[in-house]
Formats: structure tokens, C-alpha cells, sequence
């Protein structure tokens, strides 16, 4: 039960209003040596590396998505042209495009319609309506949100004498506005969320559709969330309905594989490089949870954001930007223990000026980014061995993908896979080997890496000797300009001799750069590293850390109270917040009497022992009897505490008769009181038969 | 216009009584309320009406219809609307605000209120025809009683899809049936329905009884006439699709009537809707003519080089022989390639008739081999594999296997929990609290069923029950617990048996998985979602294969988990 108390361990206390943008201030244990403004500042950076990285992932989804939502354009803007003769009516056309909820492609789709699209010598471009469940609850509404979603954007609306008019939700109405336009564009509705439209809704309203088609060219778009096969159209409509449409379906790239090709090309691209390196915990957790939850890029991007916060919760990260020039300042006094923790971590002196440490911070940034890009071109490299060594026939040592791979480099666990990968090298046939060689070179062109190629000994110019070795057969590889060194003619063993400097060569590369990247000085500031991924906060439990929270509430209450503390010293002192004055011994030793727990704890211990019905009598009547011996303890520990027993407990029997009514009124608040927490976190049911009982809601408590 | 001008020409033939019973009906007879009933395809019989109503219009001025549809028109508003429009030949226009046919009355006469103002609607075209039929334009007087002198006008209205008038605006269906002695206007309703009248018809009589006309069944000649007639009669229809210009020519209509036949002979026993067959011989001609015309340009490029041979050798001039012409095949030809897509035709309808796929789709993925006729009939099948190969597109299906490892999960237990009954959950996946991990339940063996007791039918075969959330994350816990334990990130800090899966489906992503598949109608609900006190219900929307399938994925022994699969020894 100890990660249950993980789930409080950001929210404070009183996090309700906080409308001014940022978000509530968490308290750190490591607060000590942060700036005096550092959490604002470090925000800051966060909000601009997190944009960087977002933009990134963005334009890939962009492209990934980009045929797709070209060849959906293409078919609304042609819905009307491309039509089958010979067939004995006109259908609507329907296109059906399975994506996941609230996927970009729709997005897209719209800008390439904004485009306009030329159509027999005349441009047109069509007009587009968004049609949403919570609009369209019945056949009225959902007509009347076509019709006056389109005649509304002539933006000639017309003055209406609506009793004399045809009503807004009349089709006719639709035609008589579009028989005044010149350039005839498809009407194009797309519905969201198609699967919760009301089937008999749709089902008229595409009939009323098709008894004007194509006089009024209508083209609907359903946005479909459920598998393609066989698609929710198929499920639920009549077949006269289907038989009115005529349906092509599309379906948007999307599940796993793209957000593990969006993650490995923002990540382990050789020409993009991100400002903050993502680490081998947080890949693992998003592995895991795309593959067993949703692999979604919203919870892709949620995922990552949450990692780049839990990032800049170290107060050096705010140096971690380097192109923001807003340095604060490091020569107040209130910054001196960040400032000593910097020098620290640099092994200078704590009284070094801080121009040097930030010079410091500059070439240790620039260290490790050129460790990071070393990395990357080594992984493309390896990447490049494997395809062309599967493609020779060979098998990796595991079957696993890039990122999987990538995050063994991570790790620094791929000694074996580098030799081996040496090895398949080494067995390449000519052709393959030349195809290596030729990708290699033009990996070290795309990135300006390891050098220019002038230099002997850099990684690139020794693969340009070996290029230049290879010997050419006549199909004539386009190789490199810069190699041009005179082709062999001495065949096989020349092969023989080149796979294997090759393959040495990659395997020196690649233990070469497969460096971990938390190494070298201030590497955390950049790199998430193996910090694992607060699960927690994306996929909690939270009915089970409520009742677990209830049931052990010291534990709870003593997380809290280290977390509000912001003292350097690790040493609880007892919480403030607790409502009874415990003994820091007791609380030690784990299980409290049922009397140590405040009332909310005490009624909710009786509530777990009842039936499934609670007489709330009884229940009170337990809970006093349990107050009373509370009482009774916290006397006797006063009195012992303040060494007068005799006189006081005489004094005490006379006042007893009017104590003992404000007792018991006393009682009844707290009982109320704690009955209405237990209330109002929804642990009671009312019955509307039996006025002294609930129902509990909650049945198997795990201690 | 055009469309039904030629869909009554080609429809006459069929239906040639009920049109010429129609036409005079509506001209001579008095009756005021016609009921006309084609059991197979309502479309086709008020096809039939509009063409007749269109002929008479067309024949008298004092003749004018409505045509309503009840779908369409489904509020009292809309329907009054359209059909005064209709008969007063109103046009709303944009430019106007869209305003109804208001009449030579004064501003602000509204006729789509009531029923009442409908029929003083009505009233006033009558009287305004007449006016207009008898003076002529300019000195028309108002007259509402409608008692004018001259000949009253005719009046049709015709209601398709009446069935809809009895849920949506079933206080209408009585005055319309008595509209003429309401209105006192010389009008006939005529409903045009699949549906027969008793199923319609107003309680304790309200309405008179109608005249019944009943649509015949269409005889197989009517129907091939019927298909025969969507040959496009010109090559305007073929301008704008990406198919051969000349797979409609003019002299492959003999071709066609043949072709229709085969299509008939062979979905015939399935179905004789003439828009479903159509929608098939649609689909399958532009194949079926393919290998003709390839043949016909292979002969022209013949042509061309002989040509091109004959300019070398000098005597460019002598134009003896022109290009081949297009020519129907011989009847050898036509045979072959009946015999050649044959089976071809059932593909279609399985595909078609259910509409799996689209006609046109469907046409361009099983375009035929090219140069068919000349392939040995011994490798046609082949060369039609071949051909479906490589039109199959490759654009990857998002199917049931793209949902997380979860949903599946989920998606079983919700197939369980649909199809066992609650009372054996405890048998089926009660396991003692000491060994909770890893106890396969003993076989419970086929029940022995006693001789002479009714066979209960599988709950399987009677759909799905509905199943309270706890009762499926209970289910979820077993199987997560037997079948998932392995593949977790481990967790040191989970020490009792069995709380990590309590920890895992008490999270978080699962309530939203749930959600997420019920809005995907994969699970449906069956509480209302704005009850939030009471624990949510829900159905299994997924089918036993599909469920197999996810079982099989994430590795659930499905067969030996249902409890009727047990019961019966029938997985």
C-alpha cells in the first residue's frame, strides 16, 4: 500500500482556485537551494523547451497524416464528379474516416478544403459545415443544424418573417439558397463522434438527404472512433439506409506505431535535436502504457509534458535553456545557496564568480548536446545496419524495434547487440555492403558529423576510405562526390577484406559513442535520465487511495507534512494539520488504536465492519462509545502530564452533570460532521425506503 | 422531369393497369381517398403515380398534385408547407426570405398553423385557380367559399411513406383521409405505402375506407425490361466517371439485355427489387465489356501499324478500308464471357447487396484481366486472381486488433459477462482465497440434460444481458489476474497475491477505457449516462467471433469461461 500515498504527493492542500495560469507552487525537498523566484523562472523555460518539443511531434502527426487527409480532400472535392452510370438513383456520397477522438487529421482535412479547387474552368471552393451529438438530439435539430449551418454562410441571410417563411429546419429552405449561387460547391457536414448520433435521427435525416441529391451535392464525412471493421455504419443501420449511400472508407494512421515513430523522430533523430533527452524510465512507461491503455497521441503528448515538468521540479534546470538570455541573477544574496549547490555539482569553489560557473554551464551544455548528437547518429547508423542486415537475411540477437534498441543504448546494455551487428556486418555480400556504405556516407552528409572529412581519423573520413575501396560493379553506385578513388578490380576477396575493416570500424564507432548520457557534469539538466515516470499521477487509483487514505490517515498525514516542510533536515516533526495531538513513539509503530484516528477515520473504521446496510443509530451509538473512551485517555494523559490527580478529579465530578450535555452535543457535531465528509466523498447512499439507514457504496476494503 | 418521364415510359410496361386504373381514377372517378400498396418497392409505385399525375397535369391546367413525404415532412408545419407550395405551383425563393405561397390575400395570412388553416389554404388555391382558369390574369377576385363558376380543379395529393404519419403526426392521418369533405375542394389523397392500410389505420373508424390498388409483383419480363432501361441512353451521363467512354455505346445494348439476364437468372432467387439488380449490373458491366473493347483497340493499334506499314511502302493514298468499328460481339463471343463471369455475378451480390463495399468500388477492384479473351479459359481463374491481387488496396484496416491490450481485455470480460449468467460468475471464477493465484477450475462436464425437457436456447444465440460495472471489473480482475500477471512491469511493493490486479482495476485508465469503448458502441449502455448515483450498466456490442479473436490475442481460454460453452459442449 505505500505507493497509494503517491497520488497526494503534488496536490496541496488547498489547490482549488488557482485561476491566474500557473499552477500552484509544489513544495520540494530540495527547496532550500532553489532561486527565491526559481520556480516561476524555471516554469518559464519549461513552457518554452515543452513548445519546442510539442511543435516537433506536431509537424510529424502533420505528416503522417498529410496522405491520408489529401486523398479524403480529394474525394469530397470530387465526390460529384466520379460517378458510376448506369446506376438506378443518385447516392449520397459518405465518406467514412476512422480516427481516434479528436485527432488532428480532421483539422487537416478542413485546411485542404479551404483551398480552392477548380472544377470545369471555374473555381469553387466547397462550403463546410461540423455537425456535433449535443446538436442534433433529434430530426428537427439535426436539420435544422445543416440547414442553417450552410445558408448561414453566404452571409446573405435574408430578413425572415419566420411565420410565413419556410421553417429554418426545412430542406427546401437549403435548396432555394443554394439555387442562388454561381459556383455550385459541394456541401460537405462532418459529423463528429458519429457513433453517439441517435440511429433513427440519422437515418431520416439521411433520407431527407438523398431525396435531393444531387441537386443539393451533399458529401458527409462521419468521424468513426471504432475499429474499421466492420465499421459502426455497418453495425447499426438498416440496410435502406445503406443502400442510399454510397460509402468509401478511409481510415487515419494511428494507434502504436505512430506515436512510437513520432517518439523515436523526436528523440533519435540525427537531425533534430531536442533540448530535453528523454530517459530510459519514461520510454518504458510509455511503451508500456500505449501498448496496455491508449496509444493515443493526446496521452502521448500529456505523458511527455508531465515528464518535462516532473524535469524542472531540480532548481538548476533553469539554466538549462540556452538560447534565453534572461539569466537571473546569481549575485544576491537570497540566490547564494543555489549558487554554492551550482559550484558544487562543478567542483569549483563555492565563492567562484558566477560568470565563470555560468561559462561553466554553457560548455557542460555543450558537452553533453554533442554527446547527445554523437549518440543519435551512432543509433541511425546501427539502425541502418540492422534493416540492411535483415534485409541480407540475417536475424537480430532479440526481435525488437529502433526504440527498443534505443533504449538498451540508453541503459548502456548493447555490448552484445554491437558485436553482433559487427558481425552481420562483416558477413554483408557486395551489394549490400555497398548499399550500407552509400547510406552511412550519407548520414555523415545529412548531419556535418564527426567532422567534415578532411581530417584523418574522424569516423567520416575513414568511412570515405573505405568507400573509396569498395569495388564498383557496373551498375554503378551513385556514391559520394567526395569519393573517388579509382575502383578495384580484385572481386570477392577485396569484399572479403572490406566487410570486415567495415565491420570493425562500426563496431569501434559504436562502442565509441554509446556513452550514457549520465555522465560528465550537470548531465541532469538535460537528460531525464533513469528518474522513474510518476505514473501515478496519469493513471491513478483513486478510490483505492481514498479508502486507504481513510484507513491508515497518519501515514497519509505524515507524507503530507514532509512534503509542506520545507527544511533542509529530513526529520518529521509531528503534523500540525493532525487533529488530535499524537504521540510521535506511538505513531511509529505503525497500526494506532481505533481512538488515535480523527472522526472521519472512526466512522468510516465502523462503516467498513457493518452489513450492507448501516443504521445510522448504531452507528452513532458506536462512534460515541468510541469518542467517550477517546475522552477518557486524553484526560488521563493530561492529568498524568500535568501530575495534580486528586484535586482535580473532585472538581470534575461537580461540574460533570452540565459537561456531560455539552458532551454529548459535542459528539453529535463531530458525528455529523464526519458523517457528512464520508457523505460528500460518496462512500453514502440515502434510501428513499428506510429513512434511519445508507447504503454503503464501497464493500471489499483491502487493509 | 426527364428522370420520370422515362422511369413511366420504361415502368408502363409493367404496370400498365395500375397506371391506366390510376389515370382514371383520378380523373373521372369521385372518390376521394386512395390507399395503393406494392409490397416489394414503394419507390417504383409512386414512381408510377407522379408519372401519371405529371401526364394529366400535363394534359389539363385545371389538373394539379402534391407530392408529400412523410420522412421528410415531419412536423405539421413542413407538411402543410410543401404541399401548398406544390399545388400553387410556389417556388420559395432565397431573394424573398423563402416565403410561402402567401395568396391574394392580405399580408400576414399564414396557412401553415393548424389544420384548420390548411384546409382555407387549400380552399383559396382552388379558388384562385379557377379564378385564374376562367378570367384569366388581372381581374382576379379572392373568392375563399371556392363556389365559382366554371370547372373545379383537379386536386392530387399523394403521401409516400404514410406508415410515418402514425408515430410522427398521427393526429394528421384522419383529416387527410377525409381532406375533400373537409376542404370541400375537389381533392383525392392517395397513400403510397409498403405497408398495408390495417397497420395504419386510425382506431374506431375514424377514417373512410380507402380504395385499394394493388401493385402486381413484377414478372421477370417486367423486371428485365425495367433493368434494361438504365443502359444510359446518351454518353452525356458518362462524361465526368473515370470509366471507358465506350463501355455504354449504343451497340452494346443487345449485349446488355442479355447481360441483365444473366444477372437476373442469378440473383433472381435472392432478390427482385429492379434498384438492387440494377445497382449489381451497374457494378459488373464496365468488367464484363472490358475484355470486348480491349479487344477492339488491340484491333485499332493493328490497324495503325498496318497504316504506318503501308506509308513506308509509298501508297499512303489508297484509303481503302477505314478503322475498325466498335461491333457487338458474335454470339460466341457473348457466351464466353457470360460463362467468364458467372461467378463473378454471386461475388457482387455478396458484396453489393449487403453493401460491404460501393458499386463503384467494387467495379474498379475487379476490373478483369486485361486481354481476357485471349487467355486459355484453363487459366482464367488464375488470371482473375491475379487481377483481384493487384487492385486489392493495400491501405491498412483499423481493425478490432488495433485496440490496446486493455480494451480487449475489457471487451472479453464484457462478452462473458453478457453471455454468463450471473448466477454462475461464482463457478466460473470463484477461486479459494488461499490459492487465488493460478487454480483452473475443474471441468464441470456437459450437464446431463434430462429426456423430454425443452432445450434452453444459448444465451448467445438470445443476444447479450446487461452487466452492472462492478460485475465486469470483477470478471476483468479474474482474467487480468490469470492472464495478464506476467506481462506487468513489476512491482515490488505489491506483497499479496492478487492486489496488484485489485491496484490495476481500480485505476483510473480502465473507467476511462470503458467509457471510451461504450462511446464507440463496442460496449453499450444501457443506464442513462446523467445518472451518476446508481451503478452504470452496460451490454456487450461485440459478436462471439469477435470476441474469439480478442480472446485469442491476449491469450483467454474463452471456450472453457463460458458458461453455456460448458453447459453444452458446443464450442
Amino acid at each position: 500500500m505505500q505507493d497509494q500515498t503517491q497520488p497526494c504527493v503534488y496536490l496541496s492542500p488547498d489547490d482549488e482556485e488557482h485561476d491566474d495560469g500557473l499552477p500552484p507552487e509544489p513544495l520540494h525537498p530540495s527547496q532550500w537551494r532553489d532561486l527565491p523566484s526559481g520556480y516561476v523562472q524555471r516554469m518559464k523555460v519549461y513552457k518554452t523547451l515543452w513548445a519546442r518539443c510539442l511543435s516537433r511531434m506536431q509537424t510529424l502527426v502533420h505528416a503522417i497524416h498529410a496522405p491520408v487527409a489529401c486523398e479524403v480532400a480529394l474525394e469530397i472535392k470530387s465526390a460529384y464528379e466520379d460517378q458510376l452510370p448506369g446506376l438506378p438513383y443518385h447516392e449520397i456520397p459518405v465518406i467514412a474516416l476512422a480516427a481516434e477522438p479528436g485527432s488532428p487529421i480532421y483539422a487537416d482535412v478542413v485546411s485542404q478544403l479551404e483551398s480552392p479547387s477548380t472544377v470545369q474552368g471555374q473555381e469553387r471552393r466547397d462550403l463546410l459545415i461540423h455537425l456535433h451529438p449535443s446538436e442534433c438530439p433529434n430530426l428537427l435539430s439535426m436539420m435544422r443544424a445543416v440547414v442553417t449551418g450552410f445558408t448561414a454562410q453566404s452571409g446573405t441571410e435574408r430578413r425572415t418573417r419566420s411565420a410565413v417563411s419556410l421553417a429554418n429546419y426545412d430542406f427546401a429552405r437549403l435548396q432555394a439558397w443554394y439555387r442562388t449561387l454561381d459556383s455550385h460547391p459541394n456541401l460537405v457536414v462532418f459529423v463528429h463522434d458519429f457513433e453517439q448520433f441517435d440511429v433513427g435521427v440519422v437515418q431520416d435525416a439521411l433520407y431527407i438527404c438523398s431525396l435531393h441529391v444531387p441537386r443539393v451535392p451533399l458529401v458527409f464525412v462521419l468521424g468513426l472512433t471504432s475499429p474499421s471493421t466492420p465499421t459502426h455504419l455497418h453495425k447499426a443501420y438498416a440496410r435502406s439506409t445503406l443502400a442510399l449511400l454510397r460509402i468509401r472508407a478511409f481510415t487515419a494512421p494511428s494507434g502504436q506505431s505512430v506515436t512510437e515513430e513520432v517518439l523515436a523522430r523526436t528523440y533519435f533523430d540525427p537531425t533534430f535535436e531536442p533540448d530535453i533527452m528523454i530517459g530510459p524510465a519514461t520510454l518504458d512507461f510509455l511503451h508500456d502504457f500505449a501498448s496496455r491503455h491508449t496509444s493515443s497521441l493526446d496521452a502521448l503528448y500529456t505523458v511527455l509534458q508531465l515528464a518535462h515538468m516532473k524535469h524542472f521540479t531540480e532548481p538548476l534546470t533553469v539554466l538549462a535553456d540556452a538560447s534565453s538570455d534572461a539569466h537571473p541573477s546569481l549575485t544576491d544574496e537570497s540566490a547564494r545557496p543555489f549558487v554554492s549547490a551550482l559550484a558544487l555539482r562543478l567542483q569549483r569553489s563555492t565563492d567562484s564568480a558566477p560568470d565563470d560557473l555560468l561559462d561553466a554551464v554553457q560548455s557542460a551544455r555543450a558537452a553533453f548536446h554533442r554527446k547527445a548528437r554523437e549518440l543519435r547518429v551512432a543509433l541511425a547508423a546501427a539502425e541502418a545496419a540492422r534493416r540492411i542486415g535483415q534485409m541480407a537475411g540475417a536475424h537480430s540477437v532479440e526481435e525488437e524495434d529502433a526504440l527498443q534498441f534505443a533504449r538498451a543504448v540508453l541503459r548502456g546494455r548493447v555490448e552484445k547487440e554491437v558485436r553482433y551487428l559487427g558481425m552481420v556486418v562483416r558477413k554483408l555480400p557486395a551489394e549490400q555492403l555497398g548499399m550500407l556504405l552509400a547510406e552511412l556516407l550519407a548520414l555523415f552528409e545529412q548531419v556535418g558529423a564527426g567532422g567534415d572529412g578532411s581530417e584523418e581519423g574522424t569516423p567520416h573520413a575513414q568511412l570515405q576510405n573505405l568507400f573509396a575501396q569498395l569495388p564498383r560493379s557496373e551498375e554503378g553506385e551513385d556514391g559520394n562526390p567526395d569519393a573517388d578513388g579509382p575502383p578495384q578490380e580484385d572481386g570477392a576477396p577485396g569484399v572479403r577484406e572490406l566487410s570486415d575493416a567495415l565491420g570493425g570500424w562500426l563496431v569501434d564507432f559504436l562502442e565509441q559513442r554509446f556513452v550514457r548520457l549520465d555522465e560528465g557534469p550537470l548531465w541532469d539538466m538535460w537528460y531525464m535520465g533513469n528518474t522513474p515516470f510518476p505514473a501515478e499521477l496519469i493513471n491513478p487509483a483513486p478510490r483505492l487511495a481514498v479508502v486507504s487514505a481513510l484507513t491508515h490517515p497518519s501515514d497519509f498525514a505524515r507524507a503530507h507534512c514532509e512534503l509542506l516542510e520545507p527544511a533542509p533536515s529530513p526529520s518529521a516533526s509531528p503534523s500540525p494539520a493532525d487533529p488530535l495531538d499524537l504521540d510521535g513513539d506511538e505513531e511509529d509503530e505503525g497500526e494506532e488504536a481505533l481512538w488515535e484516528l480523527p472522526d472521519a477515520s472512526i466512522l468510516f473504521r465502523r462503516y467498513v465492519e457493518a452489513g450492507r446496510m448501516v443504521n445510522v443509530y448504531d452507528w452513532f451509538q458506536s462512534f460515541a462509545v468510541v469518542l467517550e473512551g477517546q475522552r477518557r485517555r486524553l484526560r488521563k494523559r493530561e492529568r498524568e502530564a500535568e501530575g495534580e490527580d486528586e484535586e482535580e478529579s473532585e472538581e470534575e465530578g461537580a461540574s460533570a452533570e452540565e459537561e456531560s450535555e455539552e458532551w454529548v452535543e459535542e459528539v453529535q457535531a463531530r458525528f455529523m460532521r464526519a458523517l457528512h465528509t464520508l457523505d460528500w466523498m460518496g462512500f453514502v447512499r440515502h434510501t428513499g425506503r428506510k429513512a434511519d439507514h445508507i447504503i454503503r457504496t464501497v464493500y471489499d476494503v483491502l487493509d | 422531369m426527364k428522370d420520370y418521364n422515362r422511369l413511366r415510359k420504361t415502368l408502363h410496361p409493367g404496370s400498365d393497369r395500375v397506371a391506366t386504373q390510376l389515370t382514371a381514377l383520378l380523373t373521372a372517378c369521385p372518390l376521394s381517398f386512395l390507399y395503393i400498396y406494392d409490397s416489394d418497392c414503394a419507390r417504383i409505385a409512386s414512381g408510377i403515380l407522379r408519372g401519371v399525375c405529371e401526364e394529366l397535369a400535363g394534359e389539363s391546367t385545371r389538373f394539379r398534385y402534391a407530392f408529400a413525404n412523410a420522412v421528410a415532412c415531419f412536423t405539421p408545419r413542413l407538411f402543410y408547407d410543401t404541399v401548398l407550395n406544390a399545388l400553387s405551383h410556389h417556388t420559395p425563393d432565397w431573394e424573398d426570405g423563402c416565403e410561402n405561397w402567401a395568396g391574394t390575400s392580405v399580408e400576414g395570412q399564414r396557412w401553415n398553423e393548424s389544420i384548420d388553416t390548411f384546409l382555407h389554404g387549400l380552399r383559396a388555391i382552388a379558388a384562385e385557380a379557377q379564378v385564374g382558369e376562367s378570367n384569366g390574369k388581372g381581374k382576379a377576385r379572392a373568392s375563399v367559399n371556392g363556389a365559382g363558376v366554371g370547372a373545379r380543379c383537379k386536386f392530387v395529393l399523394a403521401v409516400e411513406r404514410p406508415e410515418r404519419l402514425k408515430e410522427n403526426m398521427s393526429e394528421l392521418i384522419v383529416p387527410l383521409t377525409r381532406l375533400a369533405e373537409l376542404s370541400q375542394v375537389d381533392i383525392v389523397t392517395v397513400f403510397v405505402s409498403d405497408v398495408r392500410w390495417e397497420d395504419i389505420r386510425p382506431p374506431s373508424g375514424a377514417s373512410p375506407e380507402p380504395l385499394y390498388i394493388d401493385v402486381p409483383v413484377l414478372s421477370k419480363q417486367d423486371v428485365l425490361d425495367t433493368l434494361a432501361s438504365y443502359f444510359p441512353p446518351d454518353e452525356s451521363s458518362l462524361v465526368n466517371s473515370n470509366i471507358d467512354p465506350d463501355t455504354y455505346n449504343p451497340v452494346f445494348r443487345p449485349l446488355y439485355v442479355h447481360f441483365v439476364a444473366t444477372v437476373y437468372s442469378i440473383c433472381g432467387p435472392f432478390t427482385h427489387d429492379p434498384h438492387e439488380l440494377a445497382y449489381i449490373a451497374a457494378a459488373r458491366w464496365p468488367g464484363f465489356i472490358q475484355p470486348i473493347l480491349d479487344e477492339h483497340r488491340q484491333r485499332l493499334r493493328e490497324y495503325e501499324e498496318y497504316l504506318a506499314s503501308r506509308n513506308e511502302d509509298g501508297d499512303a493514298d489508297a484509303e481503302d478500308m477505314g478503322p475498325p468499328e466498335l461491333v457487338a460481339p458474335t454470339e460466341d463471343a457473348r457466351l464466353r464471357l457470360i460463362r467468364l463471369f458467372t461467378p463473378s455475378l454471386t461475388a457482387a451480390l455478396e458484396a453489393l447487396y449487403p453493401r460491404l463495399t460501393n458499386a463503384a468500388d467494387w467495379a474498379r477492384t475487379h476490373t478483369p484481366p486485361p486481354n481476357l479473351l485471349t487467355i486459355h479459359p484453363s487459366q482464367v481463374p488464375v488470371a482473375f486472381r491475379a487481377a483481384a491481387a493487384g487492385h486489392a488496396d493495400g491501405t491498412d484496416v483499423r481493425g478490432v486488433d488495433g485496440l490496446p491490450r486493455m480494451a480487449r481485455f475489457v471487451l472479453v470480460a464484457a462478452f462473458l459477462a453478457s453471455t454468463n449468467p450471473p448466477k454462475s460468475d461464482v463457478r466460473m471464477f470463484g477461486r479459494g482465497p488461499e490459492d487465488r493465484k493460478r487454480r483452473r477450475r475443474k471441468g464441470g462436464g456437459p450437464r446431463k440434460g434430462r429426456a423430454g425437457t425443452a432445450t434452453k436456447i444459448p444465451q448467445r444465440l438470445l443476444g447479450p444481458i446487461s452487466f452492472g460495472l462492478d460485475r465486469l471489473l470483477a470478471i476483468l480482475g479474474v482474467l487480468l489476474e490469470e492472464n495478464d500477471a506476467e506481462t506487468r512491469p513489476s512491482a515490488p511493493q505489491y506483497s499479496v497475491p492478487g492486489e496488484y490486479t485489485d491496484v490495476e482495476i481500480s485505476r483510473v485508465a480502465i473507467f476511462a477505457q470503458v467509457m471510451e469503448l461504450s462511446s464507440m458502441r463496442l460496449l453499450m449502455r444501457t443506464s442513462p449516462p446523467e445518472k451518476i448515483d446508481s451503478v452504470p450498466t452496460f451490454k456487450c456490442g461485440i459478436s462471439y467471433d469477435t470476441a474469439l479473436k480478442l480472446a485469442k490475442d491476449v491469450g483467454i481460454p474463452l471456450n472453457s469461461l463460458v458458461w453455456e460453452g460448458i453447459q453444452y459442449g458446443n464450442t
